[in-house]
């Protein structure tokens, strides 16, 4: 039997998108051979995060907004300790800031690994999951499952657990570990390293569609590293900007069909944040043997294509491991371990890289030292008015293929850019008439 | 099926202590590790984490908090099919138990046979108490897993 062609009019409808954290769906409708709507539906609940911070104390927010996502929680922790230590005026010492990008590491390691090995090179295969995989290359899932095992362990270590860690505190770290704590991870994490450079090898050579976006792409730039715990905001229009003026260059608006806020550029223009933006604007920062990889693989810089973005998890996943390696080898332990802060009435801003791209917070402190006001943008909100774009441009381009393999393309063109819903859909707009 | 003499007997409870009745499940192990001497490798709140603590397993008994609307304290008690076809949507949040024994058995690191022990909860709300029926059954499912750890060597 003939399948059926996208050609003809059809709606795709795929009711839970697997392989992504949350609660999405896709929607396509294409009438007469032309794509006439596509939708990013987010039906995961809002979760209220911004409205039950109004009224804590200013020291809360590393806590709290760690329980937004079990798979970034530091990205949460760091980006609010730098929007309250702004507000105070506050500058922690290097040895701080160092370690906090060691935490950092640990969790870029075990969520990029997650992505590329679990969710996301199963689809490269046109396999289901990594347990399929695992029955046809065996020796790949278990080098991803060693590689996410570190990445853990680093969080445990720094952060006193793996998940929603809780040795993290506004100012600093409620204890620093000790040079022979991290020492002791050093041979697992060259062992990871080499298991990494081996997946930059191996991911390069799946076969990707030849895709190719324009959006604009945005992501911290640092003068000296990698982006991962501070920066200024850089986008491939010229910009680069603090966070604050960032965030008055976007506006967020809701969407009937999703339950997280879009962002967009000056409210229009659809943006993307996450690997494929930090790789073409910091490919002069990657690590050297990274860098090394990146060369090897024949990824260049200015590459557009979103399916390639594993290839880009895979080399920050070696930055990573060289990070991680570099700061042991020259870790001074802080002490103290933070430093005192006081709270006065203002407003802060901090934006760190997760995973996944940028995540802006904002906070409005009183002088009581309570919070007046919170406002948190993860990457998925901003991501997703880009991924709706992705999915135009991969249908319109293979309206030849059957319905089942243009659902299967679809799905893939989300994990490209492996949204986090739950993060997503942290906010509520409520307007009450009267 | 018995399991090998020689091999290892190991106990997991997945669950949060803090979720009251959740917390059934580690609250368990506990208690069966310390009376039988078993290897405690939980509590476990990722199913991923067993693929490495399954190494030279024979026996691995698993216990969990369930809500399958049974009446509260019930406990059901079978052995997981690992080599179930059955799928079910994997997240970033991880992998479910099911498709964790799959996956531990396309690595060939998978026990002899899983266990699993369910017991029906009633209140999952922040807390650490367990409810009056949960707790009345405890030890009646530690019980059951004692006789489990002997009956199968």
């Amino acid at each position: 039997m003939e399948k059926e062609k996208a050609t003809s009019s059809c709606d795709i409808d795929v009711h839970g998108i697997a392989r992504v954290e949350g609660e999405g769906a896709l929607h396509v409708h294409i009438d007469n051979g032309e794509l006439k709507n596509v939708e990013l539906e987010i039906f995961e609940p809002p979760r209220f995060f911004e409205a039950f911070l109004r009224g804590r104390g200013f020291e809360e927010p590393p806590d709290i907004t760690a329980r937004i996502c079990g798979i970034c929680p530091v990205a949460y922790q760091m980006s609010a300790c730098l929007a309250i230590e702004d507000a105070c005026s506050a500058k922690v010492s290097d040895e701080i800031q160092t370690l906090r990008r060691l935490l950092y590491c640990g969790e870029w390691i075990q969520s990029h690994v997650l992505h590329v090995f679990l969710l996301h090179a199963p689809d490269f295969f046109g396999l289901e999951d990594a347990v399929e995989l695992a029955k046809i290359n065996r020796n790949a899932v278990e080098r991803g499952l060693f590689m996410k095992k570190i990445g853990n362990k680093l969080m445990e270590v720094v952060g006193g657990r793996a998940i929603h860690p809780v040795n993290v505190k506004v100012g600093g770290f409620y204890t620093a570990p000790t040079k022979q704590d991290l020492e002791a991870l050093v041979d697992d994490l060259k062992q990871a390293l080499e298991y990494a450079v081996w997946a930059t090898a191996w991911v390069s050579t799946f076969e990707f569609p030849d895709i190719v976006t324009s959006y604009p792409l945005v992501s911290l730039v640092h003068d000296t590293l990698y982006p991962i715990d501070c920066g200024t905001v850089a986008s491939t229009e010229g910009f680069n900007v603090s966070p604050k003026d960032f965030l008055d260059r976007i506006v967020e608006e809701h969407v009937a069909r999703s339950s997280a806020l879009h962002a967009k550029l000056n409210g229009e223009t659809p943006y993307l944040t996450g690997p494929m933006a930090r790789f073409n604007l910091n490919y002069d920062r990657l690590t050297p043997i990274a860098r090394e990889c990146a060369e090897a693989s024949g990824i260049e810089k200015g590459c557009r294509n979103p399916f390639k973005t594993i290839i880009m998890r895979s080399l920050e996943t070696v930055v990573a491991l060289e990070e991680a390696l570099r700061i042991i080898e020259n870790y001074v332990k802080p002490d103290p371990s933070f430093v005192e802060i006081t709270a006065k009435a203002a407003t802060g801003y901090g934006a760190t890289e997760a995973p996944r791209g940028i995540i802006v917070h904002r906070y409005v402190l009183g002088s009581d030292g309570l919070i007046k006001e919170a406002q948190i943008v993860p990457p998925t909100s901003q991501n997703q008015a880009a991924i709706e774009e992705d999915l135009k441009n991969v249908i319109a381009n293979n309206m030849d293929l059957d319905r089942e393999q243009l659902t299967n393309y679809c799905e893939t063109a989300v994990r490209n850019h492996d949204p986090c819903i739950s993060c997503s859909a942290h906010f509520l707009n409520v307007d009450i008439k009267r | 099926m018995s399991v090998q003499k020689n091999s290892k007997t190991v106990i997991a409870g997945i669950g949060n202590y803090y979720r009251c009745d959740d917390g059934a499940g580690p609250q368990i192990a506990d208690e069966v590790a310390d009376i039988t001497n078993t290897e405690n490798i939980g509590p476990i709140s990722e199913p991923l984490d067993l693929i490495e603590q399954f190494e030279g397993v024979g026996l691995a008994i698993l216990v969990d908090a369930m809500n399958s609307g049974e009446p509260p304290g019930t406990i059901r008690i079978f052995e997981a099919d690992m080599l179930s076809e059955k799928r079910q949507l994997t997240s970033t949040h991880g992998i479910g138990l099911e498709r964790t024994l799959q996956l531990a058995v396309a690595l060939g690191k998978n026990p002899e046979k899983v266990i699993v022990v369910g017991i029906e909860g009633k209140v999952f709300e922040d807390g650490t108490a367990l409810s009056p029926e949960v707790a009345r059954a405890v030890p009646d499912a530690v019980k059951i897993i004692n006789q489990i750890i002997l009956s199968e060597y």
